[in-house]
């Protein structure tokens, strides 16, 4: 590994190691952020430091001088705001990564490679607000900056050259994909949820979340559908009698309920289609046994989705995923080689510049202790001008040969290490 | 004949982009992409083409078209219409190269204000039309993967159902409406010159008017009788093969009556 220009470091929690009854706990606002980033920074020394807290994780990422433990910096940062969870158990789920492995798992956090949901988005406007509040507090230097436009990059290419985004993998979402192809917008959509058990209450919260506005839920217990619809805060409530008048009025239906019959079959869809002069309409169902009667399917400006068409696009996109994981990972992988040239080519130049400036020291002393000896009294202006001249043509000569060799052999770390520590 | 050549070429790179694309993989997106975009180029460079003073029928109906089908892909994210409106722009192309009458080509700048008003209208009214066949298809396709589920195609980029009805209907009351202010025009221009009509020019108007009135009858069917989207879709297609057959028909058979 080639960062000799100070440890890059992360460390953390997230999903994968605590609950979220603990991720709540370690959850950091804004504010508190703001207001910690300088002081955290000062007390550890650390060059660089950024804080990043998600529903789904807090972790610091930072540039310190030498190796440490860098824990205690996280335990730190929430002992500022009064929290003490100094205990062993907890210590023990937070890790800690460092050089070659911070940076993979910072591309990971960016890319969406690391979330509860793989190929979330929204992970990339935090990382992004992360990095803003570290720059505003005055802690984000030119690694950092390095290593966010890299991550953003990388990010930007798992997101458009892999399927990763475009495939989740849960029946609300199949359910939702499958209403988007007959209703674009589905805040002009109106949607019935038949039920109100806990896959209806998951699939209405789900196609609330994504924008659905006009709501109704019917229920055997309409006391059920309407704790459901208050705890949604939307949805009118019908009793399950109702439900042909119901249809009339929507475009998407959703059934969820245990019902052993069929609530839906094609002489009410018949009627219903009359009186709704014949618009689409897209029937969901969920649930097992089945709500809906397959023969609907036959009807015209019908369409009929049931578990195993749930299915079949779950299993796509799962096979599609574990396609552009590997993808997905591959981009990574450039994206921390690419991090590492970069922070090199920033060492090497850093180091080539200091070795020119005690070359042209150097010469300059010699050249003028030489100069002030008696044999050179007779030399002109002119001819001590082309001296120095030619002396600064020799330094440029041997500093750019150094530097093209230098570039040319960034796979001989010992070359460039012992350089590095002898000119940084 | 040199600008035709590469209008032509352009619009078959966008072609052979959009099938090489008919995937629903990330990658096939990307093609369908650079499709849309060789496509934007294609129209620009047979918009100068149009500029530049040539005129002919086929070469005004394939831009108009092309500017269709850059707005549809940029504005409206139908990208798929491109999929039907590259090939289609090909083949009038190639066949205006083929069998383009030249002469025809100044009939635009010649016939006075009205002549070129009821030109551009009429071909304003058919590119409408032909965008209107575009979305039935699209149409009828999602139908046809939502239906039977096949469900492996559900990540082509191809609009919900309700965004295509929607466009469709649009398309027919614009092409309509051209259509119809074209016909005005035109008869107005012939009452104008006082020409007797000629049996090739009545061939052509009795053309026309089935166009005019089969585009009523899609209307009514879906205005006043409530049709359902798939029935529209389908008598569009009709449409198509009506306008196909009266604009290839004459440009193959009378050439000298272009459009």
């Amino acid at each position: 590994m080639l960062f000799d220009d100070g440890q890059i470091f992360c460390v953390g929690m997230n999903h994968k190691t605590m609950s979220l009854s603990l991720r709540e706990k370690f959850h950091l606002s804004s504010t508190k952020i703001a207001g910690i980033l300088r002081p955290i920074k000062q007390r550890f020394g650390y060059r660089e430091l950024v804080i990043l807290s998600t529903c789904n994780r807090c972790e610091l990422y930072g540039v310190a001088d030498d190796v440490g433990n860098f824990s205690e910096a996280f335990v730190a940062v929430h002992d500022q705001l009064a929290i003490n969870y100094r205990d062993e158990a907890i210590k023990n789920r937070l890790y800690t990564l460092t050089q070659q492995q911070a940076v993979r798992h910072i591309l990971m956090v960016a890319s969406s490679m690391d979330s509860l949901i793989v190929g979330e988005t929204q992970i990339v406007n935090q990382f992004k607000q992360a990095f803003v509040l570290a720059q505003q507090a005055g802690t984000c230097g030119t690694l950092m900056q390095q290593l966010l436009q890299i991550a953003l990059a990388t990010a930007k290419k798992v997101r458009t050259q892999t399927e990763i985004g475009q495939r989740t993998v849960s029946i609300s979402h199949a359910a939702i994909v499958l209403s988007q192809k007959l209703f674009a917008n589905l805040k002009t959509a109106s949607l019935l949820v038949v039920g109100a058990g806990e896959m209806a209450a998951i699939a209405t919260k789900y196609a609330v979340d994504r924008g659905v506005e006009q709501l109704t839920i019917a229920n055997r217990n309409i006391n059920r559908a309407q704790r459901l619809s208050t705890k949604l805060n939307k949805g009118y409530c019908r009793p399950l009698a109702e439900l042909p008048h119901a249809l009339v009025t929507a475009d998407i239906v959703i059934t969820a309920t245990t019902a052993d019959s069929y609530l839906i079959d094609p002489p009410m869809l018949e009627e219903v289609q009359r009186l709704r002069k014949n618009r689409q309409l897209a029937l969901i169902d969920i649930s097992l046994p089945r709500n809906i009667d397959p023969a609907c399917q036959g009807l015209e400006n019908i369409y009929l989705f049931d578990l195993d068409d749930m299915k079949a696009v779950i299993d796509q996109n799962t096979i599609a995923r574990q396609q552009a994981s590997q993808q997905a990972i591959t981009l990574i992988d450039r994206g921390t080689a690419n991090v590492e040239k970069t922070f090199v080519e920033r060492e090497i130049g850093s180091a080539v510049a200091n070795f020119k400036n005690f070359l042209q020291q150097l010469i300059k002393n010699q050249t003028e202790r030489t100069l002030a000896k008696s044999l050179f009294n007779s030399l002109t202006a002119q001819q001590k001008e082309a001296l120095h001249n030619l002396s600064e043509i020799i330094v440029n000569k041997v500093v750019g040969q150094v530097s093209v060799q230098l570039k040319d052999s960034t796979a001989d770390e010992h070359q460039l290490t012992a350089f590095r520590k002898l000119f940084s | 004949m040199i600008l035709i050549t590469s209008n032509l070429c352009l619009f078959a790179v966008a072609t052979l982009l959009v099938v090489a694309g008919f995937s629903p993989t990330v990658r096939a997106q990307l093609l369908t992409r650079c499709a849309l975009y060789v496509f934007l180029f294609g129209t620009l460079s047979l918009t100068l083409t149009v500029a530049n003073g040539h005129l002919a029928s086929g070469m005004l109906l394939s831009t108009a078209i092309a500017w269709l089908g850059v707005v549809a892909g940029f504005f409206f994210n139908i990208r798929a219409i491109i999929s039907f409106l590259a090939p289609l722009v090909t083949i009038i192309l190639l066949a205006e190269s083929l069998f383009g009458n030249w002469a025809t080509s100044s009939s635009l700048t010649s016939g006075g204000l009205l002549s070129s008003v009821h030109i551009l209208l009429a071909i304003c009214g058919e590119a409408f039309a032909i965008g209107a066949c575009g979305l039935a298809i699209l149409y009828l396709w999602q139908r046809h993967i939502l239906k039977n589920k096949l469900l492996q195609w559900l990540g082509l980029e191809i609009p919900a159902l309700d965004r295509i009805g929607s466009y469709l209907g649009y398309s027919l009351w614009l092409g309509f409406i051209f259509l119809t202010i074209g016909l005005l025009t035109g008869a107005l221009y012939s009452r104008w010159q006082a020409r007797p009509l000629d049996g090739e020019l009545q061939l052509k108007i009795v053309w026309a008017l089935a166009v005019w009135v089969w585009y009523l009858v899609i209307l009514v069917r879906k205005n006043v009788f409530n049709g359902s989207a798939r029935t529209i879709a389908r008598m569009s297609l009709g449409g198509f093969v009506l306008l196909a057959v009266s604009f290839f028909g004459l440009l193959f058979f009378k050439p000298s009556l272009g459009i």
